[in-house]
């Protein structure tokens, strides 16, 4: 067959491009969907009862080559990405309600108050004898695994040696952050023990660094020791990890979904609260997101056994590293970054990356390499790429950085305090630099969408009608001032005929938008019931001049006649 | 030879391919374009979703109107995808077997002293060389190296460096052995023209006693005596034709005769270099010999060469490396020098983009202007650095008196730069100078 010329290609390809593009759909969930508007059905709990699925094991060298070259060739011939960019429509999560938000699952919870801290009744027993019960030789971050004297199961992780604090206060901080925001981790916590209390257990193999197998002796906890540093009282700090209960089935992966698991039916690369793992790992600056940092446990709850999706090892996180504090081009550059690669070849040298140019200086060892000074929050990269963040939408940055601003400054103190660093300044120094980040992340997509929440209707205080308040996330999380906000409202008629009803308004903040009576309103909504569509947008009037008005929100209300009440049943954010 | 390596890249693609056959998900590609549009949507009613199946299915990736305008691309992408995933899980799977650690302990003694490693010598080809570290005393490495490349061009060395002995002084003992079967003889002079080169092999053994005494760790004098035979013979390059058939022995002395030169050099080095991976600093090196033929053939001739590079460092890793060196040979009236053992310029460290040995005459002189910039700094690892480079010189009888910008002959180029917390790893460059592209590659 004679070689097609790339000319004779592109004739083919670019009509069928330009078709593909007619073909395809309207921006869908991105913006406004057709009225009356149809909430979309729950998914399926996905912590339904299951069989047990098999173990699989993912290799991580594999992984982060399938990621970084064969997923990302592969995108290059996958046209509809490129429609879809072209077309400002890009794919919305799979998973998200009528409020744009995800229900409770497998893989994220919402918790909130005292219920984001972890507690650490988890921590092992220190007082009694530990026994090895596995070997973690391998890397340059050994660790063990041991039983206490109560039969729990830890993972104990230990400092690089001469930098006390940091990758064991990184993996129990960032543990407690992820919690917080509602993900799956281990539950663990910074102990301090004496080696002398530690013994092998029998029969425990290990493999160490020339692949050899072999029995693990008292010697090799001493080399474990001498790749840590001790205290003066003889005592080792380090991250104890407890074990994940049930059964362990390898991690999960960014993209698609595990076949033997039905529970698990939406892609991994679709769901949201995976999707917004980018804003908040940006954030804490969880870099290394190889598969061998996640972990499927076959767990049982509530009498149900399912797929449960845990984020595991964060020793490298915040501003630390294996090896030490983390290497200033972290979060800038992927290990292999072939754009940063071609960047730096084609301008020869002369295009200083800004990571290079700014301060990259350890401020205090405990903490490391963790500054907000040219963070960027959509800019952040990670080891490898993955599926999931490359789709992020402005709708999951939006849905990822309300759970980044819902961490008050005195819970990120409390939060830091956990990873129990000796030097209170370093404390001190962190939770203002994460403090920071947060806002910058907050600032960044809140700018992306109009960032007004919290929909709901209010009886007016004579009784006599209803009203819809809000809330302007960037004003109640202190970034930007209320006296500078204006919003516009239009009310529609929920069947989406006519005019709108009555004329557009301005409001100031706090004020809510009045609703006409229920009885009022036509029963056109996907119900039969009354239904309206409150549309809304908002403008920061810097300086006294007027700022340009935002993207909007449309908030879908259904009236009850008989009640003379209205209840707020979805909201749809322009992308 | 030549087939087997030619058939080597087809069975290693079918290879990977066949990998990947076995890991392409399953889950999405061809067959997945058929899928019904049905279940690209969400059900709309909860009730009647539970009721049709407790596990609804899995929900598509890709909705199908996104499946037709993919498939152009899948159908096209099919096979480099499978090879891709191949290779994916050949990398998985030397990491599951451990290969390379497995490979490590076999390659690599347990204290890390004695090591078989591969190489790559751009006048030879690729090879292994053993090394053995601290044998006698610490700093002290035996090695031993064989390479072999296309035309059974091959070399063999032995080196011992760096014993201690008594004081700062140390002594390297030194072996080598090689056929160079392709060398090109282009004559004597700055205006040798590219038709007047032909084709020789050169096969030449040297052994090599030298002491040094060092100052410190930047400057050091050594002393060296030499033994070494050597011997032209006829070439295997087809595209020149036989030394023989243009050059006789007045032309190019030593052509018929072996030499046999025993030699005394002494050279002395400073260096200020910054770290194995320089990016300040610089070096000296003055060296002059004297060698004479104890075989009974005229040859005997003095040897005397200065270099110097510094490093002019930019910011952020960018360095400009400045070089000059210059090289003079001369001989006592009525002996003469082989026409192998003149200086020149086309070896690797002179100007690049030319052969090997491209002009000689009894004066060289060189510069070179070479900008490197990290292009890639994986973490925890030192940087790869590309760089461009603009190299000049020029050979003569006496460039003292001859010079002649006219005559000078320049190399442009770049290339990538590996480094290792021992210096230079590898290396590969392109140089283009007045009549053809040369390609460099060095490994460990």
């Amino acid at each position: 067959m004679p070689a097609m010329r790339p000319i004779r290609l592109l004739r083919v390809l670019l009509p069928g491009l330009a078709l593909s593009a007619l073909a395809a759909p309207p921006a869908d969930a991105g913006s406004f969907g057709d009225l009356p508007f149809r909430p979309p059905a729950p998914l399926p709990d996905d912590r339904r009862d299951i069989p047990p699925p098999e173990e699989r094991p993912v290799n991580v060298w594999e992984d982060a080559w399938q990621r970084q070259f064969t997923t990302q060739f592969s995108e290059l011939f996958q046209p509809a990405r490129l429609v879809r960019m072209l077309t400002g429509n890009p794919k919305q999560a799979l998973n998200a309600d009528a409020f744009g938000d995800v229900a409770n699952s497998s893989w994220y919870v919402r918790r909130e108050g005292a219920g984001r801290l972890m507690g650490s009744s988890a921590c092992p027993d220190t007082a009694g004898e530990w026994t090895v019960f596995k070997a973690k030789m391998q890397g340059k971050a050994p660790g063990m695994f041991v039983k206490d004297s109560s039969g729990r199961r830890f993972i104990v992780k230990f400092d690089p040696k001469g930098h006390g604090g940091l990758s064991t206060g990184a993996e129990v901080v960032n543990a407690r952050f992820l919690f917080a925001a509602g993900y799956n981790v281990p539950a663990n916590c910074i102990v301090h023990f004496h080696p002398g209390r530690v013994k092998v257990g029998e029969g425990v193999k290990l493999v160490d660094r020339r692949g050899r197998t072999r029995e693990m002796t008292a010697a090799d906890l001493e080399e474990v020791y001498a790749l840590v540093d001790r205290r003066p009282d003889g005592l080792i700090r380090a991250a104890a990890s407890a074990f994940i209960p049930g059964k362990g089935l390898g991690p999960f992966l960014y993209e698609g979904t595990r076949p033997d698991d039905p529970n698990d039916i939406v892609p991994h690369e679709h769901r949201r609260e995976v999707r917004a793992l980018r804003v908040i790992y940006a954030w804490l600056k969880r870099f290394d997101i190889n598969s061998g940092n996640t972990y499927d446990s076959y767990a049982e709850e509530d009498g149900r056994r399912f797929v449960k999706h845990y984020l595991i090892d964060f020793g490298g996180d915040l501003g630390a590293s294996l090896y030490g504090p983390t290497p200033p081009a972290r979060g800038h550059e992927n290990v292999f970054d072939p754009h940063q690669i071609g960047i730096n070849l084609l301008t020869l040298g002369l295009f200083v990356p800004p990571w290079e140019r700014g301060d990259t200086a350890v401020a205090h060892p405990e903490v490391g390499r963790y500054h907000s000074k040219g963070f960027h929050p959509a800019k952040f990269k990670f080891i490898v790429p993955a599926k999931a963040f490359e789709n992020l939408t402005n709708l999951d940055g939006y849905w990822g950085a309300r759970k980044v601003m819902a961490f008050d400054d005195s819970l990120i103190r409390n939060l830091v305090e956990e990873g129990r660093y000796r030097d209170p300044e370093a404390v001190d120094w962190f939770v203002e630099r994460i403090k920071e980040r947060r806002d910058i992340t907050g600032r960044y997509w809140f700018g992306k969408v109009a960032p007004l929440d919290d929909f709901r209707t209010e009886r007016t205080p004579d009784g006599g009608g209803t009203v819809l308040r809000f809330q302007d996330l960037s004003v109640r999380y202190g970034l930007e001032a209320a006296a500078e906000a204006e919003y516009q409202a239009v009310l529609l008629p929920g069947d989406g005929s006519g005019v709108p009803l009555p004329a557009p308004r301005l409001i100031k903040a706090g004020e809510g938008l009045p609703l006409p009576p229920a009885a009022s309103v036509a029963a056109s909504g996907y119900r039969g019931r009354p239904a309206l569509a409150a549309e809304f947008r908002l403008r920061r009037n810097r300086a006294g001049a007027p700022g340009e008005w935002s993207k909007a929100v449309r908030v879908h209300l259904e009236g009850d006649a008989a009640a003379e009440a209205w209840t707020v049943i979805g909201a749809e954010r322009e992308e | 030879m030549r087939v087997l390596f030619k058939g080597i890249p087809r069975t290693a693609f079918a290879a990977v391919l066949f990998l990947g056959a076995f890991h392409a998900p399953a889950s999405e590609g061809l067959q997945a374009t058929a899928a019904s549009s049905a279940a690209a949507s969400r059900p709309e009613n909860p009730q009647a979703a539970d009721s049709a199946a407790r596990f609804p299915g899995k929900l598509p990736a890709q909705e199908p109107w996104e499946r037709w305008v993919n498939l152009p691309g899948t159908v096209l992408w099919f096979l480099p995808d499978l090879a891709l995933r191949g290779a994916g899980r050949a990398i998985g799977l030397v990491d599951e077997h451990k290969i390379i650690p497995k490979a490590h302990r076999v390659l690599v003694s347990e204290d890390g002293t004695r090591a078989i490693l591969p190489a790559y010598s751009v006048r030879t080809g690729a090879g292994v060389v053993f090394r053995k570290k601290d044998l006698i005393n610490e700093g002290s490495r035996l090695s031993l190296f064989g390479a072999a490349g296309e035309d059974w061009r091959h070399e063999a060395a032995f080196a011992f460096r760096r014993i201690g002995l008594p004081g700062a002084l140390e002594t390297d003992l030194r072996l080598d052995y090689r056929f160079l079967t392709e060398e090109i003889y282009f004559g004597i002079g700055p205006r040798r023209r590219h038709a007047d080169g032909a084709d020789y092999s050169r096969m030449s053994l040297e052994g090599a006693w030298s002491l040094a005494a060092f100052r410190g760790s930047s400057f050091s004098l050594e002393a060296t005596g030499s033994l070494g035979r050597d011997e032209i013979i006829a070439g295997r390059d087809d595209d020149f034709l036989p030394i023989g058939a243009l050059y006789d022995e007045a032309s190019a002395p030593g052509l018929d005769r072996r030499s046999t030169l025993a030699g005394g050099r002494l050279e002395m080095r400073f260096d200020s270099y910054d770290s194995p991976d320089p990016k300040r600093g610089g070096e000296i090196r003055i060296a002059s010999g004297f060698h004479n033929d104890v075989g009974g053939e005229p040859f005997a001739f003095w040897k005397s060469s200065v270099r110097a590079e510094r490093l002019v460092p930019i910011a952020h890793g960018r360095v400009i490396a400045l070089r000059a060196a210059g090289e003079r040979a001369w001989s006592p009236a009525r002996r003469e020098i082989p026409f192998h053992q003149l200086p020149g310029i086309g070896e690797d460290g002179t100007v690049r983009g030319y052969a090997r040995g491209r002009y000689r005459d009894r004066d060289a002189l060189w510069g070179s202007a070479e900008y490197r910039w990290p292009i890639w700094t994986p973490h925890f690892k030192r940087a790869v650095e590309f760089l461009l480079f603009a190299d000049g010189g020029q050979v003569g009888r006496d460039l003292s008196r001859d010079f002649d910008w006219e005559l000078v002959r320049y190399g442009f180029g770049g290339g990538l730069r590996y480094y290792g917390d021992e210096g230079l790893i590898a290396r590969f460059e392109v140089g283009a100078g007045r009549e053809q592209l040369r390609f460099y590659f060095s490994l460990n």
